[in-house]
Protein backbone atom coordinates (compact mmCIF):
# COMPACT_ATOMS: atom_id res chain seq x y z
CA UNK A 1 0.00 0.00 0.00
CA UNK A 2 2.79 2.43 1.01
CA UNK A 3 4.75 1.55 -2.13
CA UNK A 4 1.71 2.20 -4.30
CA UNK A 5 1.15 5.57 -2.63
CA UNK A 6 4.79 6.54 -3.20
CA UNK A 7 4.59 5.45 -6.81
CA UNK A 8 1.38 7.43 -7.31
CA UNK A 9 2.91 10.52 -5.65
CA UNK A 10 6.02 10.18 -7.85
CA UNK A 11 3.93 9.94 -10.99
CA UNK A 12 1.78 12.88 -9.89
CA UNK A 13 4.81 15.03 -9.10
CA UNK A 14 6.34 14.24 -12.51
CA UNK A 15 3.34 15.78 -14.18
CA UNK A 16 3.39 18.83 -11.95
CA UNK A 17 7.14 19.45 -12.02
CA UNK A 18 7.98 22.55 -14.05
CA UNK A 19 9.63 21.86 -17.37
CA UNK A 20 13.37 22.42 -17.00
CA UNK A 21 15.27 23.86 -19.92
CA UNK A 22 18.23 21.79 -21.06
CA UNK A 23 21.47 22.95 -19.44
CA UNK A 24 23.54 22.80 -22.58
CA UNK A 25 21.17 23.05 -25.53
CA UNK A 26 22.54 21.43 -28.67
CA UNK A 27 24.24 23.80 -31.05
CA UNK A 28 24.47 23.41 -34.82
CA UNK A 29 27.84 22.14 -35.97
CA UNK A 30 28.06 23.53 -39.45
CA UNK A 31 27.29 26.66 -41.41
CA UNK A 32 23.68 27.64 -41.88
CA UNK A 33 22.06 27.04 -45.26
CA UNK A 34 20.87 29.90 -47.41
CA UNK A 35 17.45 30.51 -48.89
CA UNK A 36 17.41 30.87 -52.67
CA UNK A 37 14.76 31.01 -55.38
CA UNK A 38 15.07 29.01 -58.56
CA UNK A 39 15.26 31.11 -61.72
CA UNK A 40 15.74 28.49 -64.44
CA UNK A 41 15.89 24.72 -64.88
CA UNK A 42 17.66 22.95 -67.72
CA UNK A 43 16.39 19.34 -67.59
CA UNK A 44 18.77 18.17 -70.33
CA UNK A 45 21.89 19.31 -68.49
CA UNK A 46 20.28 18.79 -65.06
CA UNK A 47 21.28 22.35 -64.29
CA UNK A 48 19.53 24.66 -61.85
CA UNK A 49 20.00 28.43 -61.83
CA UNK A 50 19.24 30.42 -58.71
CA UNK A 51 19.67 33.89 -57.31
CA UNK A 52 22.22 34.28 -54.56
CA UNK A 53 22.86 37.33 -52.38
CA UNK A 54 26.60 37.90 -52.05
CA UNK A 55 28.33 40.22 -49.64
CA UNK A 56 30.75 42.34 -51.64
CA UNK A 57 33.19 44.96 -50.47
CA UNK A 58 33.09 48.11 -52.53
CA UNK A 59 35.34 51.15 -52.40
CA UNK A 60 33.65 54.47 -51.71
CA UNK A 61 35.00 57.97 -51.37
CA UNK A 62 34.41 59.81 -48.15
CA UNK A 63 35.09 63.41 -47.28
CA UNK A 64 36.93 63.81 -43.95
CA UNK A 65 38.48 66.76 -42.15
CA UNK A 66 42.18 66.49 -41.40
CA UNK A 67 44.05 69.37 -39.78
CA UNK A 68 41.11 71.63 -40.52
CA UNK A 69 41.13 70.76 -44.24
CA UNK A 70 38.58 68.68 -46.08
CA UNK A 71 40.21 65.75 -47.85
CA UNK A 72 38.70 62.92 -49.85
CA UNK A 73 39.69 59.35 -48.96
CA UNK A 74 38.86 55.88 -50.17
CA UNK A 75 37.00 53.75 -47.64
CA UNK A 76 35.34 50.34 -47.95
CA UNK A 77 31.77 49.32 -47.40
CA UNK A 78 30.05 45.93 -47.45
CA UNK A 79 27.05 45.66 -49.76
CA UNK A 80 24.65 42.88 -50.74
CA UNK A 81 24.63 42.04 -54.45
CA UNK A 82 22.33 39.53 -56.04
CA UNK A 83 24.03 37.27 -58.56
CA UNK A 84 22.93 34.28 -60.59
CA UNK A 85 24.56 30.96 -59.70
CA UNK A 86 24.13 27.51 -61.15
CA UNK A 87 24.38 23.97 -59.86
CA UNK A 88 24.56 20.76 -61.91
CA UNK A 89 22.49 18.21 -60.02
CA UNK A 90 24.45 15.20 -61.25
CA UNK A 91 27.73 16.60 -59.93
CA UNK A 92 26.38 17.80 -56.59
CA UNK A 93 24.07 16.32 -53.96
CA UNK A 94 20.43 16.98 -53.14
CA UNK A 95 18.90 16.10 -49.76
CA UNK A 96 15.45 16.32 -48.22
CA UNK A 97 14.77 17.73 -44.75
CA UNK A 98 15.15 14.26 -43.22
CA UNK A 99 18.73 14.12 -44.49
CA UNK A 100 17.89 11.52 -47.15
CA UNK A 101 19.65 11.82 -50.49
CA UNK A 102 17.41 12.67 -53.43
CA UNK A 103 18.45 11.57 -56.91
CA UNK A 104 18.99 14.16 -59.65
CA UNK A 105 16.00 12.72 -61.59
CA UNK A 106 13.72 12.95 -58.57
CA UNK A 107 14.92 16.48 -57.77
CA UNK A 108 14.21 17.59 -61.34
CA UNK A 109 10.69 16.20 -61.06
CA UNK A 110 10.05 18.05 -57.82
CA UNK A 111 11.67 21.40 -58.58
CA UNK A 112 9.90 24.18 -60.44
CA UNK A 113 10.98 27.65 -61.51
CA UNK A 114 10.11 30.09 -58.73
CA UNK A 115 10.46 27.49 -55.97
CA UNK A 116 12.38 28.31 -52.82
CA UNK A 117 15.06 25.85 -51.74
CA UNK A 118 18.04 25.83 -49.40
CA UNK A 119 21.62 25.75 -50.61
CA UNK A 120 24.64 24.77 -48.56
CA UNK A 121 28.27 23.81 -48.97
CA UNK A 122 27.92 20.68 -46.81
CA UNK A 123 25.06 18.53 -45.47
CA UNK A 124 22.95 20.77 -43.23
CA UNK A 125 22.78 20.26 -39.46
CA UNK A 126 19.30 18.91 -38.55
CA UNK A 127 18.95 21.70 -35.95
CA UNK A 128 18.47 24.19 -38.78
CA UNK A 129 16.04 21.95 -40.61
CA UNK A 130 13.63 21.74 -37.67
CA UNK A 131 12.03 25.00 -38.84
CA UNK A 132 11.87 24.00 -42.51
CA UNK A 133 8.77 22.44 -44.03
CA UNK A 134 9.06 18.78 -44.99
CA UNK A 135 9.38 18.36 -48.73
CA UNK A 136 11.84 21.22 -49.10
CA UNK A 137 14.95 20.30 -51.06
CA UNK A 138 18.48 21.18 -49.99
CA UNK A 139 21.06 21.60 -52.75
CA UNK A 140 24.55 20.87 -51.47
CA UNK A 141 27.38 22.14 -53.61
CA UNK A 142 30.81 21.07 -52.43
CA UNK A 143 32.45 23.71 -54.63
CA UNK A 144 33.61 26.49 -52.32
CA UNK A 145 32.58 29.99 -53.33
CA UNK A 146 35.28 31.81 -55.26
CA UNK A 147 37.50 34.10 -53.17
CA UNK A 148 36.58 37.74 -53.31
CA UNK A 149 39.43 39.90 -54.65
CA UNK A 150 40.34 42.89 -52.54
CA UNK A 151 38.85 45.97 -54.18
CA UNK A 152 41.39 48.46 -55.42
CA UNK A 153 41.12 52.03 -54.18
CA UNK A 154 39.72 54.52 -56.67
CA UNK A 155 42.29 55.73 -59.18
CA UNK A 156 43.17 59.37 -58.85
CA UNK A 157 42.36 61.82 -61.63
CA UNK A 158 44.72 64.44 -63.11
CA UNK A 159 44.32 66.64 -60.07
CA UNK A 160 45.34 63.75 -57.84
CA UNK A 161 41.84 63.26 -56.44
CA UNK A 162 39.51 60.26 -56.56
CA UNK A 163 36.38 60.57 -58.73
CA UNK A 164 33.60 62.56 -57.09
CA UNK A 165 31.46 59.58 -56.01
CA UNK A 166 30.08 60.24 -52.58
CA UNK A 167 28.22 58.27 -49.99
CA UNK A 168 24.48 58.47 -50.58
CA UNK B 1 2.52 56.02 -68.93
CA UNK B 2 -0.24 53.44 -68.48
CA UNK B 3 0.93 51.58 -71.57
CA UNK B 4 4.51 51.50 -70.20
CA UNK B 5 3.29 49.97 -66.94
CA UNK B 6 1.21 47.46 -68.91
CA UNK B 7 4.27 46.46 -70.97
CA UNK B 8 6.33 46.02 -67.79
CA UNK B 9 3.60 43.89 -66.22
CA UNK B 10 3.37 41.73 -69.36
CA UNK B 11 7.16 41.32 -69.47
CA UNK B 12 7.36 40.44 -65.78
CA UNK B 13 4.59 37.83 -66.07
CA UNK B 14 6.96 35.26 -67.54
CA UNK B 15 9.69 35.97 -65.02
CA UNK B 16 10.07 33.93 -61.85
CA UNK B 17 9.52 35.99 -58.69
CA UNK B 18 12.58 37.67 -57.22
CA UNK B 19 12.81 38.28 -53.48
CA UNK B 20 13.12 41.97 -52.68
CA UNK B 21 13.71 41.72 -48.95
CA UNK B 22 16.60 40.03 -47.12
CA UNK B 23 16.60 36.37 -46.24
CA UNK B 24 16.33 35.37 -42.59
CA UNK B 25 19.18 33.78 -40.66
CA UNK B 26 18.97 30.76 -38.39
CA UNK B 27 19.66 31.07 -34.66
CA UNK B 28 19.38 28.75 -31.66
CA UNK B 29 18.03 29.97 -28.31
CA UNK B 30 20.85 29.43 -25.84
CA UNK B 31 19.07 30.81 -22.79
CA UNK B 32 15.84 32.61 -22.03
CA UNK B 33 15.13 34.63 -18.90
CA UNK B 34 11.33 34.77 -18.80
CA UNK B 35 11.29 37.30 -15.96
CA UNK B 36 13.47 39.77 -17.87
CA UNK B 37 12.14 38.74 -21.26
CA UNK B 38 15.73 38.42 -22.44
CA UNK B 39 16.87 35.69 -24.81
CA UNK B 40 20.43 34.81 -25.77
CA UNK B 41 20.74 33.63 -29.36
CA UNK B 42 23.61 31.77 -30.96
CA UNK B 43 24.35 32.03 -34.64
CA UNK B 44 27.04 30.59 -36.84
CA UNK B 45 27.96 33.34 -39.25
CA UNK B 46 30.31 33.61 -42.17
CA UNK B 47 32.72 36.47 -41.58
CA UNK B 48 35.06 37.92 -44.20
CA UNK B 49 38.76 37.60 -43.49
CA UNK B 50 41.80 38.60 -45.54
CA UNK B 51 44.05 35.63 -46.23
CA UNK B 52 47.17 35.33 -48.40
CA UNK B 53 46.73 33.11 -51.46
CA UNK B 54 49.29 31.87 -53.96
CA UNK B 55 48.46 32.44 -57.61
CA UNK B 56 50.25 32.15 -60.95
CA UNK B 57 50.47 35.50 -62.76
CA UNK B 58 52.32 35.62 -66.11
CA UNK B 59 53.87 32.25 -65.35
CA UNK B 60 55.22 33.38 -61.99
CA UNK B 61 53.97 32.39 -58.55
CA UNK B 62 52.82 35.40 -56.58
CA UNK B 63 51.18 35.75 -53.20
CA UNK B 64 48.18 38.03 -53.10
CA UNK B 65 45.62 38.80 -50.45
CA UNK B 66 42.03 37.70 -51.00
CA UNK B 67 38.92 37.84 -48.87
CA UNK B 68 37.57 34.49 -47.70
CA UNK B 69 34.59 33.59 -45.58
CA UNK B 70 35.33 31.95 -42.22
CA UNK B 71 32.77 30.67 -39.71
CA UNK B 72 32.34 32.34 -36.32
CA UNK B 73 29.87 31.68 -33.51
CA UNK B 74 28.13 34.93 -32.66
CA UNK B 75 26.05 35.47 -29.52
CA UNK B 76 23.34 38.13 -29.48
CA UNK B 77 20.78 39.32 -26.97
CA UNK B 78 17.13 39.78 -27.81
CA UNK B 79 14.59 41.58 -25.64
CA UNK B 80 11.09 40.20 -26.05
CA UNK B 81 9.60 43.42 -24.65
CA UNK B 82 11.59 45.82 -26.83
CA UNK B 83 12.01 43.71 -29.95
CA UNK B 84 9.50 42.62 -32.57
CA UNK B 85 8.57 39.00 -33.17
CA UNK B 86 6.64 37.91 -36.25
CA UNK B 87 5.11 34.66 -37.40
CA UNK B 88 5.61 33.31 -40.92
CA UNK B 89 2.53 35.20 -42.12
CA UNK B 90 4.14 38.47 -41.05
CA UNK B 91 1.76 38.89 -38.11
CA UNK B 92 3.16 40.36 -34.89
CA UNK B 93 3.36 37.90 -31.99
CA UNK B 94 2.71 39.41 -28.55
CA UNK B 95 5.43 39.38 -25.88
CA UNK B 96 3.27 37.12 -23.68
CA UNK B 97 2.84 34.63 -26.52
CA UNK B 98 6.57 34.74 -27.30
CA UNK B 99 7.38 34.01 -23.63
CA UNK B 100 5.17 30.94 -23.87
CA UNK B 101 6.58 29.68 -27.16
CA UNK B 102 10.27 30.53 -26.92
CA UNK B 103 12.16 27.54 -25.53
CA UNK B 104 15.83 27.00 -24.80
CA UNK B 105 17.36 24.94 -27.59
CA UNK B 106 14.70 25.96 -30.10
CA UNK B 107 15.63 27.10 -33.58
CA UNK B 108 14.30 30.50 -34.59
CA UNK B 109 14.85 32.84 -37.49
CA UNK B 110 16.33 36.29 -37.12
CA UNK B 111 16.26 39.17 -39.55
CA UNK B 112 16.83 42.91 -39.55
CA UNK B 113 13.41 43.45 -41.19
CA UNK B 114 10.46 41.32 -42.20
CA UNK B 115 11.93 38.62 -44.47
CA UNK B 116 10.65 38.21 -48.00
CA UNK B 117 7.53 35.96 -48.13
CA UNK B 118 9.22 33.97 -50.91
CA UNK B 119 11.71 32.65 -48.35
CA UNK B 120 9.07 32.02 -45.68
CA UNK B 121 7.13 29.65 -47.97
CA UNK B 122 9.42 26.82 -46.87
CA UNK B 123 9.42 27.70 -43.17
CA UNK B 124 7.29 25.77 -40.66
CA UNK B 125 4.26 27.92 -39.72
CA UNK B 126 4.92 27.85 -35.96
CA UNK B 127 8.45 29.28 -36.36
CA UNK B 128 9.16 32.57 -34.63
CA UNK B 129 10.97 35.32 -36.55
CA UNK B 130 12.87 37.71 -34.31
CA UNK B 131 13.45 41.13 -35.79
CA UNK B 132 16.73 42.40 -34.49
CA UNK B 133 18.68 45.56 -35.14
CA UNK B 134 21.00 44.92 -38.07
CA UNK B 135 24.13 43.24 -36.82
CA UNK B 136 27.24 45.20 -37.76
CA UNK B 137 29.15 43.17 -40.30
CA UNK B 138 32.84 43.25 -39.39
CA UNK B 139 34.82 44.32 -42.42
CA UNK B 140 38.12 42.55 -42.99
CA UNK B 141 41.30 44.53 -42.44
CA UNK B 142 42.03 45.94 -45.86
CA UNK B 143 45.11 47.80 -47.04
CA UNK B 144 45.12 51.36 -45.69
CA UNK B 145 43.08 53.63 -47.93
CA UNK B 146 45.08 56.11 -49.98
CA UNK B 147 44.43 59.83 -49.92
Amino acid sequence: MANQTIALLALFSLGLAPERPPRNPPMPKGPQPEFVTIQAIDPAQKRIEYLHADAVIVPITVAVFENGRQVTKTAYRQEQRVSKRAIVLEKEAVYDTAGKKVSAQEALKRLKVGDTVLVATQPVDPLYLRVIRPGTLILVSSTPPPPIPIPAPFPKDKRGEPPPKRLP
Amino acid sequence: MTSQIAILVVLSLGQPPIPTRPQPQFAVVRSFDKALGQATLLQIQAVSEVVPEKAIVNGQEVTRNVIRQVLRTVETQFSVEKGTVLDTAGKKVSAAEVSKRLKVGATVLVASQQPDPLYLRIVQPETLILITSPMPVPLPKLPPPKV
